[in-house]
């Protein structure tokens, strides 16, 4: 079943232009690996999806009552002095459902108890953000994100900070909201680290370079046709001497 | 302490003051965390001219000056928004600009100077019956606004980006912020005065950071802050007979300092 459609997507900045003539769809379930290298258009191409950052022409469809969970990009300064309790922060995850005057239900309060809880954090509810560590942190932000049951959630690199061993468990987290149906856009520099996880590979470069299966990917003629110069480059570092 | 209520203009001073001072502490926080803290002192700037004018017009300086302070708060945002100005250049340049005119307006009206100094560093002696009501109704509408909209003010505060995919009218919230902001130095300019108004907007704040564990919990401290270093404040300069706006801020920094220090043993 497709979510996300985006057809013929261009974004600028200023006169520069960021990503030209992107198109793809999203069905529910996927697991996306969203890489290229650094100014490749990766963080543009989810804010411009999340209508952060406008889009110069094409199109971006969501399908009837799909809705979007967003995971930005950990803000270690702001974090660390901001005070605002673990319960506040993912609460916030629910004003985009509220009309005026947003008032917290009973039936909210309940949603933030199971969402702490399934994240393993209802033991730090009443503790402030910046008292935790980065992967506790990210885990809020996680809950923030998932509190309000998107269809589609969207990761910009949540993980780049985090020790290996919390990453692992990260990982094994957003595996387990795949398996129950979450179809999830992982923003990420580091393909290999993610391997296991996604189904699809979205390779940006300010344009789609590949999109398609993860086990196409590493074989496809495309992408050998993009790395052949690195792989030469690699060779001759090697055997030129 | 009973003596000093004996006085109108004391109870008209605290009453005003601590109006003042729950407001500019509820705001405070919003301002201080988005690295905002300075545009109370750029628009303090801003109403020392545009009491000036209204002193040479012959105006009432508060409801003169609260759209013109509001028009000014609006010019900072729209120049940090589409003029690639840095928040904290765009108070600078509106700041300067303001003081230079009100200068210069003062220059022009010799007859007005005692006037102004009162603006410019409070007088609770001065402070007019219909002052009082100005202040305590729109006092108490920013308090009804800020407790309506203070879930969309923490998720603008927190984050703006996450607020933006969460749907929030982040523009339209800033420039709410910046309207209770302009309304809140006019009205408290009669107690503190221009140089100090800032000060009843940053110092509750800050102190309040240093114990609070939460975002709910910082309004509290901020609030209870403010509204005690008003009271002791007006009462110090009532019993020696010092500057109110002066006072109010020196209680201010103890508030701050105490708090400091507790926060580095807890630490």
């Amino acid at each position: 079943m497709k979510q996300l459609t985006v057809e013929e997507l261009s974004v600028n900045y200023g006169r520069y232009t960021v990503l030209r003539d992107i198109s793809f769809t999203i069905e529910k379930g996927d697991f996306v690996g969203i890489v290229g290298p650094n100014g490749s258009g990766k963080t543009t191409l989810i804010k411009t999806i999340l209508g952060l950052h406008p889009a110069a022409g094409g199109s971006i469809t969501l399908s009837e009552g799909i809705r979007l969970g967003y995971l930005p990009q950990l803000n270690a300064r702001r974090d660390r002095t901001f005070p605002a309790s673990v319960y506040e922060i993912v609460a916030l995850g629910l004003l985009g459902d509220k009309k005026f005057p947003k008032h917290i239900s009973r039936k909210d309060k309940a949603l933030i108890r199971s969402t702490l809880a399934e994240m393993e954090i209802e033991n730090l509810k009443h503790r402030r953000i910046g008292d935790l560590s980065g992967g506790q942190q990210q885990r809020v932000l996680l809950a923030r994100s998932l509190v309000s049951r998107p269809d589609i959630l969207i990761l910009d690199e949540p993980t780049s900070a985090l020790d290996p061993s919390i990453r692992d468990s990260y990982f094994q987290l957003l595996a387990e909201l795949n398996r129950q149906g979450m179809t999830i856009l992982f923003v990420t520099h580091d393909i290999a680290s993610i391997g296991s996880l996604v189904n699809k590979v979205m390779y940006l470069d300010r344009e789609l370079i590949f999109f398609g299966d993860y086990e196409v990917f590493a074989h496809s003629d495309k992408m050998t046709a993009y790395f052949g110069h690195v792989h030469e480059h690699v060779d001759c570092e090697v055997d030129c001497d | 302490m009973i003596d000093m209520l004996q006085h109108g203009f004391m109870v008209r001073a605290l009453l005003v003051g601590s109006l003042i001072g729950i407001s500019a502490a509820l705001l405070g926080p919003f301002l201080v965390l988005r690295r905002y803290a300075m545009i109370g002192d750029g628009l303090a700037h801003v109403s020392f001219a545009s009491v000036s004018i209204a002193l040479l017009l012959g105006a009432q300086p508060l409801i003169f000056s609260i759209p013109l302070v509001i028009l000014a708060s609006f010019g900072i945002l729209r120049l940090s928004e589409t003029a690639d100005v840095y928040g904290d250049a765009a108070i600078g340049l509106m700041s300067s600009f303001a003081v230079a005119l009100g200068v210069l307006l003062a220059s022009l009206g010799k007859g007005f100077s005692v006037d102004l100094y009162s603006y410019l560093f409070g007088s609770i002696l001065v402070i007019k019956q219909e002052e009082v009501w100005l202040t305590i109704g729109l006092t108490l509408i920013m308090l009804v606004l800020i407790a309506a909209f203070y879930r969309d003010l923490f998720a603008l505060t927190y984050d703006e980006e996450y607020a933006i995919t969460q749907k929030l009218p982040t523009r339209r919230l800033n420039y709410f912020i910046s309207t209770l902001t302009a309304v809140t130095i006019v009205l408290g300019i009669r107690i503190v005065g221009t140089m100090l108004i800032s000060s009843m907007i940053i110092f509750p704040a800050v102190t309040a950071l240093q114990l609070a564990g939460s975002f709910r919990l910082t309004f509290v401290y901020s609030s209870v802050v403010a509204l005690v270093s008003v009271v002791i404040g007006i009462s110090l300069s009532y019993i020696y007979n010092l500057p109110t706006g002066a006072s109010i801020v020196l209680v201010n920094a103890v508030f701050f300092l105490l708090a400091f220090v507790i926060r580095r043993i807890r630490a």
